[in-house]
């Protein structure tokens, strides 16, 4: 797996991607780093008060956040809870964490268009941490179980992925 | 297939919070220690009151901190909760606390009755905490390179605590003193590159990369690393119990092989947060930078004085640099750059947790994590424990003067450890009380039986 980030594949040619893609888990973690060096970038950019691009990289971040949530809410979690049949538990805390991180976004978007680099650097400390901890489970745990639980139907799942 | 699979964020924050919070004053203890006693805590490192000093920095920081932070993070990275979490940190917590300060005293009036009490203590607290985590250690998920080297920090817990009351129960019979040496040395190397050191691999793994934003570690790297270090410590301590002969000689050429292996995770660690996405300012960074160059000084300094012509130059000073170096420079550094990350997080996510939906509806929402510890008062104890460090250092070289104003600084860098997580908890418990008073709080057990203690 490929941690280049040359390779990535950006959210709106995620097609083209498809062939390199072999697990959930790589699809998912690839994503995963995608937004960190947007958010990265992002928050680099507010640092500098370089406030015209730092709206622009931002939205963008916010953009892959949204994409990325969708793709675990309407087609991961269901699949896992399908699969395992636990459908209180594991997918009920990421789904809280979601709606965690979804209003520090709204926060952040808040500040990023106040130009208000301390309450922006505050909650994007705040939101890294949220999100890398989740990542580490879903990364960790919660993307090898799904992988294990669908054995030969890894490409029509990346295919509804593929549709969010 | 992994029925216990259990993806909650934390456990009650009392369970870490009781350790962080006493932690620090067993280091202010530490300095005061060394202000009182001056230039002898520095003359041998077997003198009683010297294991007085070294005990209260191992076991009252850096073990209790240690133990804090584990039962915090198994859910993240083992997806396993411990048991009975309230029940099992309050028992590890008390006798953990009760057994460090009897060995303290114990040490420094040297009375083999508070010793013998102590090391009881010490070992059920452990055992405790080690059956506790290993419950969620095997439990745990698919096994990561983190988790691996977590199981080996356990196991080297284990073999630690039970070389210490085997040397506790030996001291005190005063059998030949030969063997006792040997196997304080294999005590130490347990408690430091295993415990403390294998502890650090399997977190660095994780928080590196999630906290700087940087590549991850060479997939080769965390699969084998930690398993290699156990193993090979392992062997060190057969061929140094082995007493004398070729094994014995040997037994130095394999310890230096072993500490390769650390300079390697050192060097790594380094490079990935040389090269890091995230390049906003960030003080916890330079408690890493400081604990990663204090292992290359310590492995240095223990190279040379490998070499007869250099070894007369470190002398008898060199046990007390590398005391300096790995536990105030590296452990303590390390810990804590961990503690003001986890902290504040760990405070905004409970009150966050206690009604989401109160963020909005509040007059004052809840501040982000850098409202709860300030940057300015997190520089300010870098510097200060920055400086410890530099002084401690001196002092080992020159004690005459410098071992009391060093001991100074060092109490002065805990305790304003401590005056930053107090803060951090005012601030939990001022928005605890905005939210108690803007609505009916339905969480109120959690947060009711914490405020209880906390107050």
């Amino acid at each position: 797996m490929s941690l280049d980030s040359g390779s990535l594949p950006h959210v709106s040619n995620i097609d083209k991607a498809e062939v390199y893609m072999e697990t959930i888990k790589d699809k998912m973690t690839d994503d995963h780093r995608h937004c960190d060096e947007m958010f990265a970038e992002a928050e680099d950019l507010v640092t500098r008060d370089d406030w015209t691009n730092a709206i622009k990289r931002f939205d963008e971040f916010a953009k892959a956040m949204d994409h990325h949530f969708n793709m675990e809410e309407e087609v991961l979690f269901p699949q896992f809870e399908q699969a395992t049949g636990i459908t209180a538990g594991p997918t009920e805390v990421m789904r809280s964490e979601h709606s965690q991180m979804r209003l520090l976004i709204e926060a952040m978007d808040d500040a990023v268009h106040r130009s208000d680099s301390d309450e922006y650097l505050g909650q994007s400390e705040t939101l890294l941490i949220i999100m890398q901890q989740h990542n580490t489970k879903e990364e960790g745990m919660l993307y090898p179980m799904v992988d294990e639980s669908i054995g030969d139907n890894v490409e029509q799942l990346l295919s509804s992925l593929n549709d969010i | 297939m992994h029925p216990d699979l259990n993806f909650q964020q934390a456990p009650p924050i009392s369970v870490p919070f009781r350790f962080f919070l006493t932690a620090p004053l067993f280091g202010v203890a530490a300095g005061l220690l060394i202000l009182y006693l001056g230039p002898a805590v520095f003359t041998s490192r077997w003198v009683p009151s010297t294991l007085a000093l070294t005990h209260l920095l191992t076991l009252g920081f850096i073990s209790l901190i240690m133990c804090g932070a584990m039962m915090q993070m198994m859910p993240v990275l083992a997806g396993a909760v411990i048991p009975r979490p309230i029940m099992v940190s309050t028992l590890v917590h008390l006798l953990l606390v009760s057994g460090t300060l009897l060995m303290g005293i114990g040490f420094f009036r040297f009375s083999p009755m508070l010793l013998k009490t102590s090391a009881l203590l010490l070992v059920i607290g452990f055992a405790v905490f080690i059956v506790a985590v290993s419950m969620a250690l095997v439990r745990s998920g698919p096994v990561s390179g983190s988790i691996t080297a977590m199981r080996g920090s356990i196991l080297a817990l284990l073999i630690t605590a039970t070389l210490g009351v085997l040397l506790v129960f030996s001291l005190i019979s005063s059998e030949g003193s030969a063997n006792l040496v040997v196997l304080a040395n294999v005590h130490l190397t347990w408690g430091l590159l295993g415990w403390v050191g294998l502890l650090v691999i399997g977190v660095g793994y994780q928080v590196v990369p999630m906290f700087q934003i940087t590549a991850r570690y060479p997939e080769g790297l965390a699969r084998y690393l930690a398993p290699m270090l156990f193993t090979g410590l392992l062997i060190w301590s057969i061929l140094y119990f082995s007493g004398g002969g070729v094994l014995f000689r040997i037994a130095p050429v394999w310890l230096a092989l072993c500490m390769l292996g650390f300079v390697a995770f050192t060097v790594i660690t380094l490079r990935l947060q040389i090269n890091r996405k995230r390049r906003t300012e960030d003080v916890t960074r330079n408690f890493w930078y400081l604990g990663m160059a204090s292992v290359l000084v310590s492995i240095t300094l223990w190279f040379a004085a490998q070499m007869p012509e250099l070894a007369s130059l470190v002398s008898n000073r060199l046990p007390f640099i590398l005391g300096v170096c790995l536990l105030i420079g590296f452990a303590v550094s390390v810990i804590n750059g961990m503690l003001y990350k986890i902290v504040p997080f760990l405070i905004w996510l409970h009150l966050q947790r206690l009604n989401p939906q109160v963020q909005t509806g509040l007059s004052t929402p809840i501040p982000n994590v850098k409202k709860i510890i300030p940057v300015k008062y997190l520089r300010w104890q870098f510097y200060l424990h920055l400086a410890s460090c530099g002084a401690l250092i001196m002092a080992a070289v020159w004690p005459h003067w410098l071992a009391s104003p060093a001991g100074l600084v060092l109490a002065a860098s805990f305790a304003l450890l401590w005056v930053n997580l107090l803060a951090a908890v005012a601030v939990y418990r001022r928005y605890l009380k905005l939210l108690e008073e803007t609505t009916v709080l339905e969480g109120g057990v959690t947060s009711g039986r914490f405020l209880r203690w906390i107050r």
